[in-house]
């Protein structure tokens, strides 16, 4: 059992501490399968391929994002970066 | 065609004030005061007229490439590789502002309003409705900000007015020695960054009916907006006092609970919400679908509409990603995001017309 | 058909948020606090005190003869280590959820005033459900007492004292200005002081004649702060002289005596007035101009003077402003002498007026204000005098 990345015991963890969690991740499932819904069969039937390709990626990007944060965990800090760079104009602003 | 709208002047400029006004009349009064103190309305002054040389600076550049959206023309700048790279990260930096925004609106209503509400609840939505809008296409959100836009004036300046019985002008002065221009200076980087929003025109420039136009709709907006601002500071200031007014998150609503006329006229909270609503929601939708209509021509697509509700779960998810509280939200707000933004409002737009001027003269219209 | 499902699913989402489920508040849940107290135990801790509006009593009216005794508002009293933490003790014995946006005021005792207030108004501007509007009294004892109090004329002492702070009749301050003055550099904050009288209320109907003492709020004076900490309070008519020399509610009435028979008074009712206060620097001392102005109605003569003559006229004017300087030259003195607290905004005149040399000044302000002399001005005018020009009773 110790062998699992830390990442997958977490989440386990998680999971098994609240059933709100499996509630939260219906819901959110619920949410994708009803974009998919609204969106693909239009696109497959007009026969707009690399349209669907695009979707697809997006919505992928937006799943990888969402669904850990049901479970909690943060995929990345998408400021770090941003902060690290401009740090030293970031202190010349706060000061009065 | 991607997008088939075409808006006129007048909507253009109402657009862009609704995009700026309502962050910065929420906010504006604590940060600016924090730096400026009793001065910032001479920061605001600064700020306007550098708001106006970066729409200048953007104006030029879109209409050197009429009918073409950053998007497309930055590819012929630069070449198509490099250009998609310098596409891409302002596709990229259109969603992280409207993460940012979105978290805001979300701050706003839990923390003044609702506190027991989870954020996740008035993102969910606020995006809801500006998927919806945005699915539509630029008209739709545009007529209707038409509307709204009134309506939010009309409330900005009620607020202000109220107020004038607890206002003390002598709060204002004395002017400049107390702080210095350094401090006026730092106070006005803040709003400078606000007005630059602007940028957002080098989207909007080919759909508009007249592009001639675009020097006139982008200085005007600024104006409006820039004046609106300044007077609403005013207001702040001889409520508050400067030391006062700087601990404050939203310094607008502890504005509108002071207003008690004759003790029946008074819990006027609901008229900031109205404002910070409707205005919020128009100005996530236009950096939605700024960012949805870059992404679309970024991979050359027939449309734009399936991307929408992609990419508005990404906006959601990031929205709640970048920041634990509030706290962080303003801390980053008020320091590492003002430089990272000017890059992409200022900086770049500035370097990409010097490359367009230097590769040859205008074109002619087609 | 597939709009339609969305337009669907889309109403019955914001029909169950737009009434803001998680923050919403029925009104028979809510205990409404009409006014909070703060103290300091001896201990160390925060007692926070609350008068809590019945409900039944408020909606009820004008009640018949059991109002004498019957109080229309709860009050509880809890201590914690923090406002909030006291709140949450309060929150184990009231039944419903404590509701704060009535609150009209916020009284603070003499040990939790004289131990430093900043740290006790922090929960009540942070939180997004209490008001900036709410008045600042300081009482000579308890805050608990005078939230126990009763009142003839309102429903609830809290309502009462409220109202006496909005007529204004001495000094009122709000939280949010209350807040700028601690903020602010070049002056100190002043509340309004309340404190407890007694009254006899003939209560029950004709088969029961019975005397109850009860206790009545009545405002008495300001109380005086250093910074955040409670200096001392002025009286009355000290009070009206703070009220002249800061230009505020330049409104009252003064008694003069009259010039011809002594013994007699007469009343003069100042309608307007106004307050110039100017700073004045030579590059080692300070000083103030103070000017005021103010126009009063005559309304009562016990005396008979002719005031249609002018030198009676003048020499009724002159005596006002004797009065006036009197009452200033008093606050003054206690304010200057045994306070040393500049409450009078000079500080804030002085940086407008010379604000290069503020920046030396402002952190020992206190002691040069303390130290600097004021000059006063007065001008009086008797405008009107009512409805007669002498006495009609006189018989000629």
């Amino acid at each position: 059992m110790s062998k699992l990345p830390i990442w997958l015991k977490d989440m386990l963890a998680l999971t098994l501490k609240r059933e709100l969690a499996s509630f939260m991740i219906a819901l959110v499932l619920l949410a994708f399968a009803f974009i998919i819904w609204l969106e693909a069969p239009g696109l497959v039937k007009k026969k707009m391929w690399r349209e669907l390709a695009a979707f697809s990626v997006f919505l992928i990007i937006g799943m990888a994002l969402t669904i850990p944060q049901v479970y909690g965990i943060r995929p990345f800090e998408p400021n770090a970066p941003i902060e690290t760079l401009f740090k030293p104009l970031a202190e010349l602003l706060k000061k009065p | 065609m991607l997008e088939g709208g075409k808006i006129s002047s007048r909507q253009a400029i109402f657009l862009m004030v609704s995009m700026v006004l309502p962050t910065a009349f929420l906010f504006m009064a604590a940060v600016i005061a924090h730096l400026a103190k009793q001065d910032g309305w001479i920061s605001l002054l600064l700020a306007v007229l550098v708001a106006l040389l970066i729409a200048w600076l953007v104006v030029s550049l879109s209409l050197r490439f009429p009918g073409q959206t950053i998007f497309q023309f930055v590819e012929v700048i630069l070449g198509r590789w490099p250009g998609k790279v310098v596409a891409f990260l302002y596709i990229w930096w259109l969603i992280h502002v409207n993460a940012e925004i979105l978290r805001q609106f979300g701050s706003f209503m839990v923390s003044a309003f609702m506190p027991e509400t989870p954020i996740i609840v008035f993102e969910i939505l606020v995006m809801v409705i500006a998927a919806y809008a945005v699915r539509n296409g630029l008209e739709v959100f545009t007529r209707a900000n038409e509307i709204l836009l009134p309506i939010i004036l009309v409330m900005v300046f009620i607020i202000n007015i109220l107020l004038i019985p607890e206002l003390n002008l002598k709060r204002l002065l004395p002017v400049y020695i107390d702080n210095g221009a350094v401090s006026i200076i730092k106070g006005a980087i803040i709003p400078s960054v606000w007005f630059g929003e602007i940028v957002v025109m080098a989207v909007l420039i080919p759909y508009l009916n007249k592009a001639k136009e675009a020097y006139r709709v982008a200085a005007s907006a600024t104006l409006i907006t820039g004046s609106i601002l300044i007077f609403s500071y005013v207001n702040s200031m001889a409520l508050y006092g400067p030391e006062a007014a700087d601990g404050w998150i939203f310094p607008s609503l502890n504005k509108v609970r002071m207003v008690n006329i004759a003790n029946f006229l008074e819990r006027l909270e609901a008229l900031i919400m109205f404002v910070w609503v409707a205005g919020g929601m128009v100005k996530i939708s236009i950096f939605y679908w700024a960012a949805v209509l870059g992404s679309a021509q970024w991979l050359e697509l027939k449309d734009y509409k399936p991307l929408v509700l992609p990419v508005g779960v990404i906006i959601l998810a990031l929205s709640i990603m970048a920041h634990e509280s509030i706290l962080g939200l303003y801390t980053f707000l008020a320091t590492s995001a003002l430089p990272f933004w000017i890059v992409f409002q200022a900086c770049i737009p500035l370097l990409l017309l010097i490359a367009a001027m230097l590769r040859g003269p205008r074109k002619t219209r087609h | 058909m597939k709009k339609l499902l969305s337009c669907l699913l889309l109403l019955i989402f914001m029909a169950g948020i737009l009434s803001g489920c998680w923050s919403r508040k029925e009104l028979s849940e809510l205990a409404i606090v009409l006014g909070a107290g703060i103290d300091r135990t001896p201990d160390g801790q925060v007692m926070l005190t609350l008068q809590l509006a019945k409900p039944s009593t408020i909606t009820g009216g004008w009640g018949g003869g059991a109002r004498g005794i019957e109080p229309s508002a709860w009050v509880v009293s809890g201590t914690g280590k923090t406002v909030l933490d006291a709140q949450k003790r309060l929150a184990t014995r009231i039944s419903r959820s404590i509701y704060w946006a009535h609150s009209a005021i916020l009284v603070f005792g003499e040990e939790a005033a004289r131990y430093g207030i900043r740290r006790y108004i922090d929960f009540f501007l942070r939180s997004p459900y209490s008001r900036e509007t709410m008045w600042i009294m300081v009482t000579n004892g308890e805050a608990k007492d005078i939230l126990e109090a009763y009142s003839e004329m309102e429903n609830t002492s809290a309502q009462d004292i409220a109202n006496l702070a909005r007529s204004r009749t001495g000094y009122s301050v709000n939280l949010k200005d209350f807040t700028i003055m601690l903020a602010n550099q070049g002056t100190n904050p002043i509340a309004s002081r309340i404190d407890l009288i007694d009254y006899s209320i003939n209560s029950g109907g004709l088969t029961r004649a019975k005397s109850v003492m009860q206790k009545g709020a009545i405002l008495t004076g300001t109380a005086v702060f250093h910074d955040e900490t409670l200096a001392g309070f002025l009286d009355e008519s000290e009070t009206q002289g703070l009220l002249w020399l800061r230009g505020e509610t330049l409104k009252g009435i003064i008694s003069v005596s009259s010039l011809t028979e002594p013994g007699k008074e007469m009343s003069i009712n100042i309608i307007r007035g106004a307050t110039e206060v100017q700073p004045q620097y030579d590059g080692e001392s300070v000083w103030f101009d103070v000017k005021i102005v103010i126009e009063g109605d005559l309304w009562e003569q016990q005396s008979g003077e002719e005031i249609m003559e002018r030198q009676v006229r003048k020499a009724i004017e002159e005596e006002m402003a004797g009065e006036v300087e009197d009452k200033v030259r008093l606050a003054l003195e206690k304010v200057q002498g045994e306070y040393k607290v500049d409450i009078l905004n000079f500080g804030e005149s002085f940086h407008r007026k010379y604000p290069k040399v503020w920046p030396k000044l402002k952190d020992s302000w206190d002691e040069v204000f303390a130290g600097s002399g004021v000059n006063i001005t007065v001008e009086a005018h008797l405008r009107r005098s009512g409805l007669e020009t002498k006495r009609t009773s006189e018989k000629e």
